[in-house]
């Protein structure tokens, strides 16, 4: 296995982790190497109890809602399918305990930890930022924290999960349009000024 | 642009979606019994109404669940939703199901015998 010290994230050469903007209505970071699992699996009680004994929360079965149980976030990404996150090099014991307690159980983990790419947006502008790459309705009415989505933003396909209610965001995306996906964030907060890292 | 509703993740912008044609053709279970004409038929024909149309959606870039729709294809009103494996519940839908050609066809009266046999 790969030390951690030799990780490149896809993002290495395109994200800036400081700098911007002093007004800046958007914080733009990536958060690099965070563990990222997914699982599958029927969302009968069984399976549920079995996930729960693993992860300290039963998978959320309400569509487009996240739970979020320490570092552990598990978002609904579909009625068999969840995306966990975890801090950095949680994911394997994390996936090794829940393919104890699913045993035999028709269901499956695998570690996507590589293939997504995840970004957090903070700041008081992120509700407009969005809207102009998202045709989904994110005004605080239709969607709140704790809630997510897989939808397009920018025509990328991407998980957005709402943090709190002061604008925090998390957004996954494939790494291959991490690049992609972060030019066109840098680019579209321009008119609201943007800070890179957390702050 | 249309707005669909996926019956899990809500409504959502069309380009979430892959169009999944016509619902409810029936795969003949004894093929061997049907004509050259009947299984091409079944295999090639579509119906193409000005109206009431009943067809497979797939949430493609949200929760990636089939799921069956009622649309008028002239007006764009997509006038029901319903699950994979059931009938439409709408009047127009109802009756689009009844009124296709397909129900009397060679193809699915075959698929129906297959079924009420297993």
């Amino acid at each position: 296995m790969a030390e951690i010290n030799q990780a490149r994230s896809p993002l290495a050469g395109v994200a800036s982790s400081e700098g911007g903007s002093s007004e800046a209505g958007i914080r733009l970071t990536e958060r690099p190497f965070l563990g990222k699992l997914v699982l599958r699996g029927d969302g009968g009680d069984g399976f549920l109890k079995a996930a729960d004994a693993a992860l300290g929360t039963a998978p959320p079965i309400e569509p487009n809602t996240a739970a979020t149980i320490e570092e552990v976030s598990i978002l609904w990404h579909s009625p068999d399918e969840w995306l966990i996150v975890t801090a950095t090099s949680a994911e394997t014991e994390l996936a090794n305990r829940l393919r104890e307690t699913l045993g035999s159980m028709h269901a499956a983990v695998i570690d996507v930890s590589d293939s997504l790419v995840a970004l957090r947006l903070s700041g008081s502008s992120t509700g407009s930022l969005l809207a102009k790459g998202c045709a989904l309705d994110l005004h605080p009415r239709a969607f709140g924290p704790g809630q997510c989505a897989q939808t397009h933003l920018a025509s990328a396909l991407v998980t957005l999960h709402q943090i709190d209610d002061t604008g925090t965001w998390d957004i996954f995306v494939r790494a291959s349009f991490a690049p992609y996906l972060w030019r066109w964030l840098e680019d579209a907060s321009l008119e609201y000024g943007l800070a890179y890292g957390t702050g | 642009m249309l707005l669909i509703e996926c019956p899990w993740c809500g409504p959502r912008d069309e380009a979430e979606f892959a169009y999944g044609g016509e619902a409810h053709i029936a795969r003949p279970t004894e093929p061997d019994k049907l004509s050259d004409a009947e299984w091409a038929e079944y295999l090639f024909l579509a119906s193409n109404p000005r109206g009431t149309y009943l067809e497979r959606w797939r949430h493609a870039h949200g929760c990636r669940r089939w799921f069956n729709a009622v649309r008028d294809t002239y007006t764009h009103e997509i006038i029901e939703i319903y699950a994979m494996g059931s009938l439409p519940k709408s009047k127009l839908g109802i009756q689009a199901y009844e009124d296709s050609w397909r129900r009397g066809s060679a193809a699915e009266q075959n698929a129906k015998r297959g079924s009420a046999k297993s």
